[in-house]
């Protein structure tokens, strides 16, 4: 349910710190951030300026040591590892700088795993997964093994795997940083698409190239947020 | 050369860098190797050894059966008489029989262990005296027998090994003996006492055709023969067979119409049922060696995995395959040597243990040693060992795709090469465990239903001894029984005693002259009559034993001093004989049918008793009064709260009080005769159990190895599984399912290997078939258990991944 404001994410005051020995590290530090949906962000900063850290919370992968995080209006910086572990099954689509598909695993088993862990029928998940692979334009190749594949096209596949729960947003960790400028041009190009098709994306990116993909750029240096662009048109 | 030297101090250098890895590897193999070498040892020398005989393969033992014989094992004067004459397939027969006279030179009275043998008995084995001569021709005549030989042992023990013995007097029996000769120290006897002791005098048998013990059908001697030269075992059998028929056809009075000869081979006939229960033994020290390669192998896969960058480098830099495979073997052949080295020292202190607890039963065993033969074992199975478990990995490190190990410095895909070939180490691993498991339970339960076996009397605080009364004083059947009349008495008044008997032979003391039971009003025709065990005893045996009274009574002392004789018979036999009609009242004799002698009435029946051991089934049993039959040997029992100590001192007292020549020996509690009984059972399974554990623990740490790699392995693909959504319990299932899969192949495995060898197991089972469903699936449980249990720390540390691990990257 999103926000009647249409307020799909909201952080306020988010810190994270990790503990190692005696050193205390301040990865995030009042972070305020509202993302609405439809929007495309990016996160943009140098090397270590903790642009993965806020990735893995907005994505429920870690939760903040401090602050609030409502997504669709549900409070969930203080939830347990197994109900973050649902709602990110459901509500969050991740595609990953490294791909992470699993060898193992047929390009359609791969795109359906996250509607396995969901319990959704056979037949749902054969449906969604076809309509998935088809907007990547990957359906051709449901059979083969991610080693027969491109590092675009597993980057395509992974996108698909991303979109087949029908999530409230997708979470872009470096998309483009394991491919070459044409498979990396191709891939910001379909997530457009996704975009301008009423996809929620934040995505993660040191190359301000990519980062003009988006619509809203946040800059994080050294765990804040220092500065927040605009871009005057998608793309461009 | 150098490159050898240099694959050796490579080896080294990364054995020494992976402490760990080295210690668990050479701990696993020297296990392996350490049970191998000492059963191996034990094999050697018990088995493998020829016995210390000239052209030992040439020497048979021969026993005189028939249809209702069971387990021949005797042989008469008569009939051997009978076969020298006509043979022509075997050399010469040899008869001899155990023969325990007693010492009475001493401070007090001494049981000799010893035998009489016949004058070709010594250079049929080939064995010459290593002092003096051996018997002759005319020494084995029934007036001229009474010469001894000596053992070496004997001969130092009791004289000091004077020299100066030969020629001298040894009073035995209390009679003398001239010492014609001493054995060699080397000369390895054809039996042992019961209590294990070596004999230690050998007189000549001194029989010939005209004593009544030398009857056709007297068979109370043991036979061993050289075949002829040129001639098979068969064919003497069956030489021997037809001569038996024609024997039956001449003498229908002296032998059975279906006699036959039982002829085994020496080796056979000597080792008994411990050659296959110490083959059994060595196979699973073998599956054990072969599971503690499994684990080797499945280490140094792991560590082959981890070196593909160093090896496809190497090949980059111009190494060959061939040198690629050996530097890797030399590095399991590092591995495999240390295991040996330490096997070695298992090895040595697993036979000392061995010797220690071997049963008496197993000859030899003293022997044992870890030889230049066992070394040479040792080396072989080290050296097969590293090649066995050094191959594969070197082999799957040296087909490395070069530009793709060299290349790959990022991670676009995860969870491939699950370490198929490891999992296939593990599946044949809890195949292996699950047959030991299942040979180690099927001897587990046959032990505990041996031990569970009620003898057929009360072992509890049943005190036993047995005593002889020697010399011309005792040719008196009269002063034999007041002496053991007077003897029961006196007991009885000793304080704590509650009863007190005799019996001519104790249960469960082994093999008895077995007598025909002749029924008064009923004719039996020869090969018809029934064949009991016989026991002469006195009235209060039963009460002493604890043995159910079934029907009728028992003795009583006006039986024992009236002139009529009665019986008491087993419920077996009374069941047998009269099926439909009760025994008590009925008339019996044992032995031959003689109209003018009187004929035993049977008062009453009493419960079964093992006499030939707990496993052993029971055997039809009849009872006569000591009064009427007295014997020189009896065995007293007595029960009381009092201590094996007291009672010995008290019943030597009382023994000696009344005649200072009677030697006592043997005093036990029954129920350590019981528990020797069952010792080489005990010694089999316990070993073979403890191999069936061994296999177990190995097999765990196998599953808990490949596990933890592949949990290792799939970090990456767990992570991203639980980024996309999976519980920590999809991920315990995950994990699990793998684990049980492998488990439940080689569960599967196991199970069909199990029955298939099951067979072999049989002749060491009691009361439990060797496919017995309930102990497999028992043992079934318990193995998926073990190995549930394995998979459950690396299942647990898959479930405690965190799913960042999906945005990390390297």
């Amino acid at each position: 349910m999103v926000e009647a404001n249409g307020t799909l994410i909201k952080m306020e005051g988010v810190k994270k710190v990790f503990y190692t020995d005696e050193v205390e590290t301040h990865a995030l530090e009042e972070i305020h951030l509202e993302i609405k949906r439809g929007t495309y962000i990016s996160i943009a900063g140098p090397s270590g300026c903790g642009k993965s850290t806020l990735l893995s919370i907005l994505g429920l992968l870690d939760s903040p040591t401090d602050g609030n995080y409502w997504l669709n209006g549900q409070p969930v910086a203080k939830l347990t590892i197994s109900e973050r572990t649902r709602i990110r099954n459901r509500e969050i689509g991740f595609i990953f700088q490294a791909f992470n598909l699993i060898g193992d695993l047929t390009v359609y088993e791969n795109v359906e795993l996250p509607l396995t862990y969901r319990g959704t029928s056979a037949a749902e998940r054969k449906q969604k997964v076809q309509q998935a692979l088809e907007r990547v334009g990957m359906a051709h190749r449901l059979r083969h093994y991610p080693s027969q594949l491109s590092g675009g096209q597993q980057q395509r596949v992974a996108v698909a795997r991303a979109l087949v729960g029908d999530p409230l947003i997708l979470m872009a960790d470096e998309p483009t940083g394991n491919l070459d400028s044409k498979n990396g041009e191709a891939v910001m190009e379909l997530l457009r698409d996704l975009h301008r098709n009423g996809a929620t994306i934040c995505m993660v990116t040191h190359d301000q190239r990519y980062a003009n993909f988006a619509e809203r750029t946040i800059h994080l240096f050294d765990g804040r947020i220092v500065e927040e662009t605009q871009e005057a048109e998608v793309g461009a | 050369m150098q490159t050898l030297w240099q694959d050796l101090h490579y080896g080294v250098r990364m054995l020494g860098k992976s402490p760990t890895f080295t210690v668990v590897a050479v701990v696993t193999l020297a296990l392996g190797i350490g049970a191998n070498t000492a059963l191996f040892s034990v094999v050697n020398a018990v088995l493998l050894n020829s016995l210390p005989y000239h052209q030992p393969n040439r020497l048979v033992a021969l026993a005189e059966g028939d249809r209702e014989t069971s387990d021949p094992s005797k042989v008469s004067y008569g009939a051997a008489a009978d076969w020298k004459a006509r043979s022509r397939a075997l050399q010469s027969i040899a008869l001899y029989q155990e023969w325990t006279p007693t010492w009475t030179e001493g401070s007090a009275p001494e049981i000799v262990y010893g035998f009489r043998v016949t004058q070709d008995f010594f250079p049929m084995l080939g064995v010459e005296p290593a002092m003096g001569r051996a018997i002759l021709p005319e020494d084995d005549r029934p007036d001229r027998w009474h010469i001894v030989l000596l053992s070496h042992a004997y001969w130092v023990r009791r004289f000091a090994a004077n020299p100066k013995v030969i020629g001298t007097n040894i009073i035995l029996d209390q009679v003398p003996f001239q010492i014609v000769g001493v054995l060699p120290e080397s000369f390895q006897p054809l039996s042992f006492s019961d209590a294990g002791s070596p004999p230690e005098v050998w007189a000549a048998l001194g029989y010939d055709l005209s004593l009544p013990d030398a009857c056709r059908s007297c068979q109370h001697l043991q036979a061993v023969a050289r075949l002829q030269d040129g001639a098979s075992v068969e064919q003497a059998r069956a030489e021997m067979n037809s001569i038996a028929t024609e024997l039956a056809r001449e003498f229908p009075k002296d032998y059975p119409p279906e006699s036959f000869v039982k002829m085994t081979p020496l080796r056979e006939s000597w080792y008994g049922r411990v050659q296959s229960a110490l083959w059994m033994l060595l196979g699973a020290t073998v599956v054990v060696l072969l599971i503690a390669c499994a684990n080797v192998a499945s280490l140094l896969l792991a560590r082959a995995a981890s070196k593909q960058r160093e090896v496809a480098l190497r090949a980059a830099l111009g190494a060959s395959r061939l040198r690629i495979v050996r530097q890797l073997l030399t590095e399991s052949a590092l591995v495999s040597v240390l295991g040996g080295i330490g096997g070695i020292f298992l090895a040595f202190w697993g036979t000392k243990l061995l010797i220690l607890w071997g049963p008496q039963q197993i000859p030899r065993l003293s022997d044992v040693q870890v030889n230049s033969w066992v070394l040479i074992f040792t080396l072989f199975v080290s050296l097969a060992t590293g090649i066995l478990t050094g191959l594969a990995p070197a082999l799957q490190a040296a087909q490395v795709d070069q530009r793709e190990a060299l290349q790959q410095t990022s991670r676009s895909l995860v969870g491939v090469s699950r370490c198929g070939f490891r999992s296939l180490l593990v599946v044949a691993q809890v195949a292996c465990a699950f047959v030991l498991a299942a040979g180690s339970a099927l001897l587990l339960k046959s032990f505990v239903r041996a031990m569970d076996v009620t003898p057929g009397f009360d072992a509890q605080r049943l005190y036993t001894t047995n005593f002889a009364l020697i010399g011309p004083k005792y040719e008196d059947p009269q002063a034999v029984v007041r002496f053991e009349r007077e003897v029961l008495e006196r007991i009885r008044l000793l304080p704590g005693i509650e009863s007190a008997g005799i019996t001519s032979v104790l249960p469960t003391g082994g093999g008895l002259d077995r007598a025909g039971l002749q029924v008064q009003d009923r004719l039996i025709p020869p090969p018809q009559v029934p064949s009991v065990d016989r026991y002469e005893v006195s009235p209060d045996y039963f009460p002493a034993m604890g043995m159910p009274l079934k029907r009728g009574r028992l003795f009583t002392e006006a039986d024992a001093a009236g002139a009529s004789p009665v019986a008491i018979l087993s419920e077996k036999t009374a069941r047998e004989v009269w099926p439909n009609e009760d025994a008590i009242g009925k008339r019996i004799q044992l032995g031959g049918r003689h109209e003018d002698r009187p004929w035993a009435e049977i008062v009453g029946i009493v419960g079964d008793v093992h006499q030939y051991g707990l496993d052993s089934p029971t055997t039809p049993q009849a009872y006569l009064l000591y009064s009427h039959h007295p014997f020189l040997r009896p065995c007293l029992v007595i029960r009381s709260g009092v201590n094996a100590r007291t009672l010995t001192r008290e019943t030597e007292s009382i023994l000696w009080s009344l005649d200072k020549n009677v030697p006592v020996w043997n005093p036990a509690m029954m129920e350590e005769i019981l528990a020797t009984s069952f010792s080489r059972r005990r010694f089999t399974t316990a070993l073979f159990s403890g191999f069936g554990f061994l296999a177990l623990l190995l097999a765990a740490t196998g599953i808990y190895g490949v596990m933890s790699s592949q949990v290792a392995q799939r970090t990456g693909e767990i992570g991203i599984r639980m980024a996309l959504g999976a519980q920590r319990s999809d991920v315990l299932r995950m994990i699990l399912d793998g684990g049980a899969r492998l488990t439940a192949s080689g569960l599967f495995l196991g199970f069909a290997g199990a029955v298939s060898l099951s067979s072999l197991l049989r002749s060491q089972l009691y009361g439990i078939g060797p496919n017995d469903p309930l102990t497999l699936c028992e043992v079934l449980l318990v193995v998926a258990l073990v190995a549930l249990a394995a998979c459950f720390i690396p299942t647990r540390r898959a479930t405690r991944v965190d799913p960042l691990v999906a945005l990390r990257y390297e």
